[in-house]
């Protein structure tokens, strides 16, 4: 296994959420790699992919998640609505019986669904008009806000409410 | 009928030993079914998304989970077996003691958990919903029974 690992920054971005960025990238490494079914077994299955993953980008090639990264924002939006379609399916489709949403906002879909940035908070906010789901942690990564209020954390509805009504007064159309 | 997960997540549900007893749903958790809140998710995430009791620190341990129901009155105790005048939760954790799962006891002495956000059982055992997604049972807490 490689000593140094380097991974570009869009890369990075693209793999790991708000959440894991205030540590560092060889903690964060280092972490996935003392990870096996032993030490975590609810979670291996989920984190397994995420260090597989981490493994393709430091070695230059492209995750076998299936969807390649892309290094800018210029993508018309007909693409990012496919590749975000793509990627939620993958996310859903990759779910298991875990106890925790944050859990399920580790799935390498989810992470790569963040890294698209901006430009996939209207496709979000379309997904959570139709059903409650655990969109939350992408939106807060995503735009550094909080529209929930305490009383609402937890309540899906809620929250996906609040979610809505901050999407639609920051002029956000889906 | 099964339900909604992976038979192999759970090796040890049979279909002699568990009742599907709701739909799938993410409006609530294992933790918060266990807590009798059926509206709202407990969980001590840390970018502070789900609810979790006021004061208890948002930590991914036992301490924090016993904390946690501790504001329901809920304590420590030494058996799972069916108790006159006590309800009891039970918490799961994984091999590096991380709570992963909660069960109420049921009054017949079975036991309810809400298996991730599918479905409500009501299983026989501890043990039925043991294995490689909630590790082993690891901690019961018990209270006086509320008449609402």
């Amino acid at each position: 296994m490689a000593e140094h690992i380097d991974i570009n920054a869009t890369q990075a971005h693209a793999v790991f959420s708000a959440a894991l960025s205030s540590l560092s990238r060889q903690s964060v490494l280092s972490n996935l790699q003392q990870s096996s079914e032993d030490t975590y077994p609810q979670f291996y299955r989920i984190r397994n992919p995420l260090f597989a993953t981490i493994l393709e980008l430091s070695a230059g090639q492209q995750p076998s998640i299936g969807i390649p990264l892309t290094n800018d924002n210029k993508c018309p939006t007909d693409k990012i609505k496919a590749r975000f379609c793509e990627l939620a399916a993958l996310w859903k489709k990759g779910r298991r019986a875990t106890s925790f949403a944050s859990a399920l906002a580790m799935h390498p879909a989810y992470q790569h669904i963040i890294g698209m940035g901006p430009d996939v908070l209207p496709l979000i906010l379309r997904e959570l008009e139709k059903d409650s789901d655990h969109w939350f942690w992408a939106l807060k990564a995503i735009s550094g806000a909080d529209p929930v209020l305490p009383e609402s954390r937890g309540k899906m509805r809620e929250m996906a409410d609040a979610w809505l009504k901050w999407g639609r007064e920051k002029g956000y159309e889906w | 009928m099964s339900g909604s997960w992976l038979p192999e997540d759970f090796p040890r549900l049979t279909e002699s030993n568990h009742n599907i007893t709701s739909d799938a749903s993410p409006e609530y958790n294992c933790f918060s079914w266990a807590a009798d809140a059926t509206t709202q998710r407990w969980e001590p995430d840390q970018m502070d998304i789900y609810y979790w009791p006021p004061g208890v620190p948002r930590e991914m341990n036992m301490e924090a989970f016993i904390q946690a129901y501790s504001t329901l009155g809920y304590n420590p105790c030494d058996t799972t077996k069916a108790e006159d005048g006590f309800e009891k939760i039970l918490l799961y954790a994984d091999d590096d003691g991380t709570p992963t799962h909660a069960a109420k006891q049921l009054p017949n002495g079975h036991w309810t958990s809400k298996i991730g956000d599918y479905e409500d059982i009501e299983h026989e055992t501890p043990a039925c919903v043991e294995g490689p997604v909630y590790g082993v049972s690891a901690i019961c807490l018990k209270r006086r029974t509320r008449v609402n």
